[in-house]
C-alpha cells in the first residue's frame, strides 16, 4: 500500500512535469504556428491583391479601314481576313467569320478597342468591282456605312522578364459551359468546400489505388491555384502543408468568384516555343483564334480536357488523345446534367476545331518588330515602357508585308548565282503620313537575326544623285531640266595625292547632255562635274535636308554614292522627295496604351517643308522618266503607266550592291540586294533590286497620277541644243519647267519659226494640256 | 473666350468643307472624321480631335482640309511653328480648290 502510494506520489509530479514540459513546448509551437499562418496570410494577401500577373506587351498591325470607293480589291480583303484569323462560314454572321460570294462579302467583325476609340462589332455586307470597294452596308440595320475598321492583326508579343503570356479575362467573360465543366471535372465540391476537400482526397486515393495509377486528383481548384500561384514545383510534405494552409486562408479571405477568376487566368494550358500559354483567355485565342465568349461547348470542354496535361493532350500534336479525353469529359458533364443528350451528342461529334498554330512571339515579323522596339526606346520614356501589358499600335500593313516578303524571296531565288548567298532588305513606307508599312530584313523573313533593312551600311551608288540634281534645280534661273551640262571625262587630284577619274557605267562619253538626260541615264561624269560646279558643301546640305542625318565627308566620290547607308535611311531621303519637299520623320509606332487603356505620352505626326514643291516635282518627274526610258526601263516599261511610278537605280563598283529606291502616289519602296560578305553579286540596280521593287510597287500603288503643281508647264525640248523643239526636231523631250524658266529660243531644227517666242500663248496652252 | 472663338472657327471651317469645297467629298471617310473632330473640339477634347484628323490624313493623305484642321489645332495648343508647317502642307494639297488655298494663306498670314 505504502509502496503504491509512494509510486502514485512519485508519478504525479512526473506527469505534471511532462505536462509542464509539453506546455512549455506547445505554447511557443502554437505561437510559431500562428505566426507562420499569419505570415502565409500576408503572402496570400499581398500577392492576390497586388499585381498578380506578368502580362507581356502586344504589338498590333494597322487596322484595315473600309469605306465606299476605297481602292481595294476583293482578294486583298480576303488576304486581310485570313491574316486576322477570320474563318469562312455558311452565312458570315457569327463574330470573326465571313462569307465570300464572288465580289460580295458578308463579314461579322468583333468589337475592338483601338488606340483612339472603340469600334463596335457588327455584320457588314461589302460589294467590290475589279478595283475598288463599292459599298459597305450594315446587315442588321440595312443601312450604308461610311467608315468601318476591322480588328488589327496581332503581330508580336514583347515579353518582360518572364516568358509567360496571357490575356486577362473576367469571370463573366467565360462561357458557363467552361466554368461548369471545369468544376464538374476538377473539383465537384468547389462551391461548398473551404479550400481543401478531404473527402475528395480520399475518393481520389481510392480511385487511384483501384486503377493502379493516378487517374484522379484530389486537389481542389483552390489548391491548384495556390500551387501554381504561390509555390514552386517541388513535391514535398512541407509544400503540401503550405498548400493546404494557404488554400484555407485564401478561401477565408476571398470570394469563390475571385478565386475561380484567378484560377482561370493563372492555369497553364500550353506552350508556343518559349512562350507559355496561361489562362483561358489566351488559350481560347491560341487554340481557336477567338475570344472565350465565342467558345462552343465542345471547345470549352476541350480546354478543360487539356489542362490536366497540356503537353500530353496537346490537340495539335496528339489530336486523338485530346479527342478521347474531351469526349470522356463530355460524358461526365452530360451525366451531371449540365448539358442535355442532344448537346452532348453534337459536341462529341464535333471535330476538335483547333486552328493552325499562330506564328507569334517575335517570330513572324522580326524585322518590323525590331524597328518598333527601336522607335519605342527612342520616343517613349523608359519607365513607361517597363510597365506591363502595353498595347502598341504599329503601322505595319500585313498584306503589303506579305507582298514584299514574297517579292524579295522569289526574286532572290531567281537571281542568285550560288544558292543561299544572295541577301536583301526591303522597306516600304506610306506617303503623306510617312509610316513604315513593311520591313523585310533578309531572304528568310521569319529569321530573327541580322536586319538588312535597318542595319546594313553599304555604299548607295547613284541613289544620292537626286539630291545633287535637286540642289541644281533649286536655282531655277541657273539650272533647268534643259540646261546643257558636260559629260566629258575628268581627272581629280585628291587630298592624298591620288587621281580619281570617275567613268560612266557604259564607259562612253556623251559630251554635252541635258540635265534631265544626265539623271535619266545616271551619267557619272556629268554628275561629278555638276556637283563641283554647285559646290560639294551645297550638295551635302541638300542630302541632310532630305533627311539623312549621318555625317557626310564632302569628297567628290560622295556624289557617286561612296556614302554607306541602310535602306531605312534611303527611305527617309526619298520620302521627302515623294512628299513634295516636306520632311516627315518615318514612324512605325502610332500610339501606345498602358494596361488601363491610357495613352502614353506620344509624339504626334510632324512635318516640315524643306523644299518648294515645284523643285521636288522636277526631280520626281525626271525619276519617272528614268524608270520608263532610262536606267529602269528594262522593268519600268512593263509597269502600268497610269500609276506614274518614279525611281532610281543604285549600283556599286564591281557589282557588289544592287539598289532601287522609288515611289508611286501611295507608297515608297527601297530595295537592297547584296551578299553579306560583300562579295560580287553580278547585279546592277536595274537587274537586281528593280525587279523586286517593281513587283511590290506595281501591286500596292493604286492612286493614279494627279495634276502637276500649278507653277509647272511642259515644253518640248531639242536634245541637241536644249532649246525649244517642234515636230521638225528628231530627238526631243517633253520636259517640265517652273513657269517662266523654260528656254525661249527655238532650236535650229524647229523649222522656220521665229526664233523668239517669249511665252508664246499657243505653246503655253499646249504645254498645259499635255 | 479663346475656346469659343476657336470652336467658331472650326465650325466655320468644317461647314465650309462640307458644303462649299468643290473637291471635298463630304460623305467620304475624311469628311466623316472631320465632323467628329469638330464635335470633340466643341467639347474641349483637342487631343481626341487631333487623333481623328490624323486618322483622316492616314486614310486620305491628300486631304488638305484635314491637314489645315490639324494646323488650327496645333495653333490652339500654342505650337505656332507646327501650325504653319501643317498649313503649308494643306496648301500643297489644295490643287484647284481655291477656297482652301485662300484659307491656308489667310491662316499662315494670321499666325505669323
Amino acid at each position: 500500500m505504502t509502496k503504491k502510494r509512494r509510486r502514485r506520489a512519485k508519478s504525479k509530479p512526473r506527469t505534471r512535469l511532462w505536462l509542464k514540459i509539453l506546455l512549455l513546448l506547445a505554447v511557443p509551437l502554437a505561437l510559431a504556428l500562428v505566426l507562420y499562418v499569419l505570415y502565409l496570410d500576408q503572402v496570400v494577401q499581398t500577392k492576390f491583391e497586388g499585381k498578380r500577373w506578368s502580362v507581356p506587351s502586344r504589338v498590333y498591325a494597322r487596322a484595315l479601314e473600309l469605306y465606299p470607293q476605297k481602292l481595294l480589291t476583293a482578294d486583298k480583303l480576303l488576304a486581310e481576313l485570313k491574316l486576322i484569323g477570320y474563318q469562312p462560314s455558311a452565312d458570315g454572321l457569327a463574330p470573326g467569320t465571313y462569307l465570300r460570294n464572288g465580289n460580295k462579302f458578308v463579314v461579322t467583325t468583333r468589337a475592338f478597342r483601338h488606340w483612339d476609340s472603340l469600334e463596335p462589332g457588327r455584320s457588314i455586307a461589302l460589294k467590290f468591282n475589279h478595283k475598288q470597294l463599292l459599298t459597305v452596308d450594315d446587315v442588321e440595320a440595312a443601312e450604308p456605312l461610311t467608315l468601318v475598321r476591322l480588328e488589327p492583326m496581332l503581330i508580336g508579343i514583347i515579353h518582360p522578364a518572364h516568358r509567360e503570356d496571357r490575356v486577362l479575362v473576367r469571370l463573366d467573360e467565360l462561357p458557363a459551359s467552361l466554368t461548369l465543366a471545369l468544376q464538374a471535372v476538377e473539383d465537384r465540391k468547389f462551391a461548398s468546400h473551404h479550400g481543401v476537400d478531404f473527402r475528395g482526397i480520399a475518393r481520389a486515393a481510392w480511385a487511384n489505388l483501384r486503377a493502379g495509377k493516378v487517374v484522379q486528383g484530389g486537389s481542389t481548384l483552390t489548391q491548384q491555384l495556390v500551387k501554381n500561384f504561390f509555390l514552386n514545383r517541388e513535391r514535398s510534405l512541407t509544400r503540401k502543408i503550405n498548400e493546404a494552409i494557404m488554400s484555407l486562408l485564401l478561401e477565408l479571405r476571398y470570394d469563390k468568384k475571385d478565386i475561380l477568376e484567378a484560377y482561370a487566368n493563372e492555369i497553364y494550358l500550353g506552350q508556343d516555343g518559349n512562350r507559355a500559354i496561361h489562362g483561358f483567355g489566351l488559350a481560347a485565342q491560341f487554340y481557336f483564334n477567338k475570344p472565350p465568349q465565342e467558345l462552343a461547348i465542345a471547345e470549352s470542354v476541350l480546354l478543360v480536357a487539356i489542362l490536366r496535361g497540356p503537353t500530353y493532350y496537346d490537340p495539335r500534336r496528339h489530336p486523338e488523345r485530346a479527342l478521347e479525353r474531351r469526349n470522356q469529359l463530355l460524358e461526365i458533364i452530360w451525366r451531371d446534367g449540365l448539358i442535355d443528350r442532344q448537346q452532348a451528342q453534337a459536341a462529341k461529334a464535333a471535330t476538335l476545331g483547333v486552328t493552325p498554330k499562330p506564328n507569334l512571339g517575335s517570330s513572324r515579323y522580326p524585322a518590323f518588330i525590331a524597328l518598333v522596339k527601336r522607335q519605342l526606346q527612342q520616343d517613349y520614356r523608359d519607365e513607361d515602357l517597363r510597365s506591363e501589358g502595353l498595347r502598341i499600335f504599329s503601322s505595319l500593313d500585313p498584306v503589303i508585308q506579305q507582298v514584299a516578303e514574297k517579292a524579295l524571296t522569289t526574286n532572290i531565288n531567281r537571281l542568285e548565282r550560288q544558292p543561299g548567298l544572295l541577301e536583301g532588305g526591303v522597306v516600304v513606307t506610306r506617303l503623306g503620313s510617312a509610316e513604315v508599312t513593311a520591313v523585310v530584313g533578309g531572304r528568310n523573313p521569319r529569321f530573327d537575326g541580322f536586319n538588312r533593312a535597318l542595319d546594313i551600311q553599304r555604299p548607295v551608288g547613284s541613289l544620292l544623285k537626286p539630291a545633287l540634281y535637286l540642289t541644281a534645280l533649286s536655282q531655277p534661273h541657273r539650272y533647268t531640266l534643259a540646261s546643257l551640262i558636260d559629260d566629258a571625262p575628268l581627272k581629280l587630284k585628291q587630298s592624298d595625292g591620288t587621281v580619281w577619274s570617275p567613268a560612266n557605267y557604259d564607259h562612253k562619253n556623251h559630251g554635252k547632255v541635258l540635265l534631265a538626260e544626265a539623271l535619266i541615264h545616271s551619267y557619272n561624269q556629268a554628275a561629278v562635274r555638276l556637283g563641283l560646279a554647285l559646290g560639294l558643301g551645297q550638295v551635302v546640305e541638300t542630302v541632310h535636308r532630305l533627311g539623312i542625318d549621318k555625317k557626310i565627308p564632302p569628297y567628290p566620290a560622295m556624289m557617286l554614292g561612296s556614302l554607306e547607308l541602310a535602306p531605312l535611311q534611303i527611305a527617309q531621303m526619298y520620302q521627302t522627295l515623294a512628299d513634295d519637299g516636306f520632311y516627315t520623320p518615318l514612324r512605325a509606332v502610332r500610339a501606345v496604351l498602358n494596361a488601363n487603356h491610357r495613352p502614353l505620352n506620344r509624339y504626334s505626326l510632324d512635318t516640315e517643308q524643306r523644299f518648294a514643291p515645284e523643285q521636288t516635282f522636277l526631280v520626281n518627274e525626271t525619276l519617272r522618266m528614268a524608270l520608263r526610258q532610262g536606267t529602269g526601263q528594262s522593268v519600268g516599261r512593263q509597269l502600268p503607266k497610269t500609276l506614274s511610278l518614279a525611281g532610281k537605280t543604285g549600283t556599286t563598283d564591281d557589282l557588289r550592291d544592287s539598289w532601287f529606291a522609288g515611289f508611286g502616289r501611295d507608297y515608297l519602296g527601297v530595295v537592297w540586294l547584296g551578299n553579306d560578305d560583300n562579295a560580287v553579286t553580278g547585279l546592277t540596280g536595274g537587274s537586281g533590286a528593280l525587279p523586286v521593287w517593281a513587283d511590290i510597287m506595281g501591286q500596292i500603288n493604286v492612286t493614279e497620277a494627279g495634276p502637276p503643281p500649278e507653277a509647272i508647264e511642259y515644253v518640248s525640248i531639242d536634245m541637241e541644243t536644249g532649246l525649244q523643239a517642234d515636230s521638225g526636231c528628231q530627238q526631243r523631250y517633253e520636259l517640265a519647267f517652273i513657269t517662266g524658266t523654260a528656254p525661249v529660243e527655238y532650236a535650229p531644227c524647229a523649222g522656220n519659226k521665229v526664233k523668239r517666242s517669249v511665252g508664246g500663248f499657243i505653246d503655253r496652252l499646249k504645254g498645259l494640256f499635255r | 473666350m479663346k475656346k469659343i472663338l476657336l470652336f467658331a472657327i472650326t465650325v466655320l471651317l468644317l461647314s465650309a468643307c462640307a458644303v462649299k469645297a468643290p473637291y471635298q467629298d463630304h460623305t467620304g471617310p475624311g469628311g466623316v472624321l472631320m465632323v467628329q473632330a469638330g464635335q470633340h473640339v466643341a467639347a474641349g477634347e483637342d487631343a481626341k480631335a487631333i487623333a481623328l484628323l490624323e486618322r483622316a490624313v492616314r486614310i486620305e493623305p491628300r486631304n488638305g482640309h484635314a491637314w489645315l484642321g490639324l494646323a488650327r489645332l496645333y495653333f490652339a495648343s500654342g505650337d505656332i511653328n507646327k501650325a504653319e508647317q501643317f498649313a503649308r502642307r494643306a496648301m500643297q494639297f489644295a490643287g484647284a480648290d481655291k477656297r482652301l488655298e485662300r484659307d491656308c494663306q489667310a491662316f499662315i498670314g494670321e499666325i505669323r
